[in-house]
């Protein structure tokens, strides 16, 4: 009976050493893997923007209908978005016009000036009408292309093709008019540098084709020949400049020919002076997630912004501060 | 004296011996064989998912050799070439060049050199390297993601368990065919 009791009392201390080893084991890899990082990027200054900067206020926010959304257009009170591979028209309270999933890969979206829809299908152009039919599917520019933006003007549609990377101007035919690649200039002959898929082209009021150069991080000005007629734009953490490579990720134009810009990597809005001095912040880092991609933009009429956020999967319409 | 008799029977006994000796040597052998070479470092080696790495800063202290086998790795293909590098440079910095105090790397371990205007290449010194990865954060926050981490298997002894692989928050550390030993980003993608 005393030899019995001896066991139980081994077996136990051994069961209790062992759940103490395995137990121990367990919390002590649990603890270092919480740890904290001794090696961290310290991005707290760089995210912070002087509050008098920001001039904006967010005032509406519209839940995206399809996974992946990518781009989106303003014109006439209608917000057209291209998701991955849906079209989807909708209008500025979130009211559904149409919908349509495209066998295709979307990567563009752009209203023409009669309110019909160019749709950047990786590497060719689609034209549907407002109520979502097909009208035009025009031929492939390259196998390797891959549409980034679209911006139309009066007779005339450029397609910005960062795969080139070249942009390549059309009539509303679809007939390819030219097509240039940034090169000629006087300085060097490095034309336009599009790291990745960024490279976003947009029309200002007076009719004048603007350019994301954002392996430079410049926005150019270029005749629609292609030739270079003027620049602005450069490579900087703070406020005044593009952080990183690949920006201004997106742009877009107000009525007054001031650019509001987009960041990928430190995502942030701003807006810039036609002559590009920075002269507010429309959103901060901090109003967006931490890992956020890069938000497409549209302009309406009154010059609220439309920001495409991909990772909240919502649009957010941001209006200026009465002053 | 023995008579032939015995000295056959012994002959006898002595080939059963010996024959059972050598039979009992050759499994053993055998089976030691196929057990190294089932164990044989050389068939799974370890690596990091650069998909998975959320830049821990764990494979520059957690692995059992100092400094680290785990290096920064720039996959070209993917870079920018760009002025201000994220992963080069500290948030915030004000000028452009190659002062100590610009550098993010703690071990200034990434040579900047000019190639030709706009460009400026970027490339690691594996010695000075300790695997921290706060270049490939930088990197990943302000640009393509080219720079990441990988074991790098001239260096790692290949451990039976993997000291970082057991403190990485994100089961980034897995075993991989030796023949597939490096995952480099631009040659792998996250499909």
């Amino acid at each position: 009976m005393m030899k019995k009791n001896w066991i139980y009392v081994v077996l136990i201390i051994f069961g209790t050493l062992i759940a103490y080893i395995i137990l121990g084991d367990v919390f002590k890899n649990d603890m270092q893997k919480t740890s904290k990082n001794p090696y961290a990027l310290d991005l707290v200054d760089v995210r912070k923007v002087d509050p008098s900067m920001i001039k904006y206020h967010e005032t509406k926010r519209i839940g995206v209908a399809f996974p992946n959304p990518k781009a989106l257009d303003y014109s006439n009170g209608l917000i057209v978005i291209a998701y991955s591979n849906h079209l989807q028209l909708i209008d500025t309270m979130g009211r559904e016009f149409f919908n349509k999933p495209i066998d295709e890969t979307l990567t563009a979206i752009s209203f023409s000036p009669d309110g019909k829809i160019f749709l950047g299908c990786k590497n060719h152009i689609q034209l549907y009408d407002n109520s979502g039919n097909l009208l035009q599917k025009w031929d492939m520019i390259d196998s390797s292309s891959y549409i980034t933006s679209i911006a139309c003007k009066e007779n005339t549609v450029f397609v910005a093709d960062a795969g080139g990377p070249k942009i390549y101007r059309y009539n509303y035919k679809g007939d390819l008019l030219n097509s240039f690649d940034g090169t000629g200039r006087l300085e060097s002959d490095y034309g336009f540098i599009v790291p990745s898929a960024h490279f976003d082209i947009d029309i200002d009021p007076d009719n004048q084709l603007w350019i994301a150069n954002t392996g430079l991080q410049q926005i150019e000005n270029y005749t629609d020949e292609g030739i270079l007629r003027g620049y602005w734009g450069e490579p900087s953490f703070t406020l005044k400049g593009f952080s990183g490579c690949c920006n201004p990720a997106n742009f877009s134009i107000l009525s007054n020919g001031s650019f509001v810009t987009c960041e990928k990597g430190l995502v942030r809005i701003k807006v810039y002076l036609p002559s590009g001095e920075v002269e507010s912040v429309v959103a901060a880092p901090d109003d967006f997630d931490a890992d956020s991609s890069p938000a497409d933009l549209a302009v309406d009429e009154d010059d609220n912004i439309y920001v495409l956020d991909v990772s909240r999967k919502m649009i957010r319409k941001f209006e200026r501060n009465k002053s | 004296m023995k008579t032939k008799e015995e000295n056959k029977t012994l002959e006898r006994r002595d080939f059963i011996q010996s024959t059972a000796r050598i039979s009992l040597a050759l499994c053993i052998g055998g089976l030691g064989g196929l057990v190294a070479s089932k164990s044989k470092a050389g068939d799974y080696v370890w690596q990091i998912d650069p998909f998975k790495c959320t830049q821990c800063g764990r494979c520059a202290d957690e692995c059992v050799l100092t400094p680290s086998a785990v290096k920064c790795i720039h996959a070209l293909q993917l870079c920018g070439y760009c002025d201000l590098c994220g992963g080069y440079f500290k948030p915030g910095v004000m000028d452009l060049n190659t002062g100590g105090e610009n550098q993010l790397c703690p071990t200034a371990a990434i040579k900047r050199s000019f190639i030709e205007e706009p460009f400026f290449e970027y490339t690691i010194d594996e010695d000075l390297c300790i695997g921290c990865g706060i270049c490939v954060e930088g990197c990943s926050s302000f640009g393509n993601g080219s720079l990441h981490l990988q074991i790098v298997h001239d260096l790692c002894v290949n451990c039976n368990q993997c000291a970082i692989a057991q403190m990485c928050p994100s089961d980034a550390i897995s075993r991989v065919p030796a023949d597939k030993a490096y995952k480099v980003k631009g040659d792998f993608t996250n499909t």
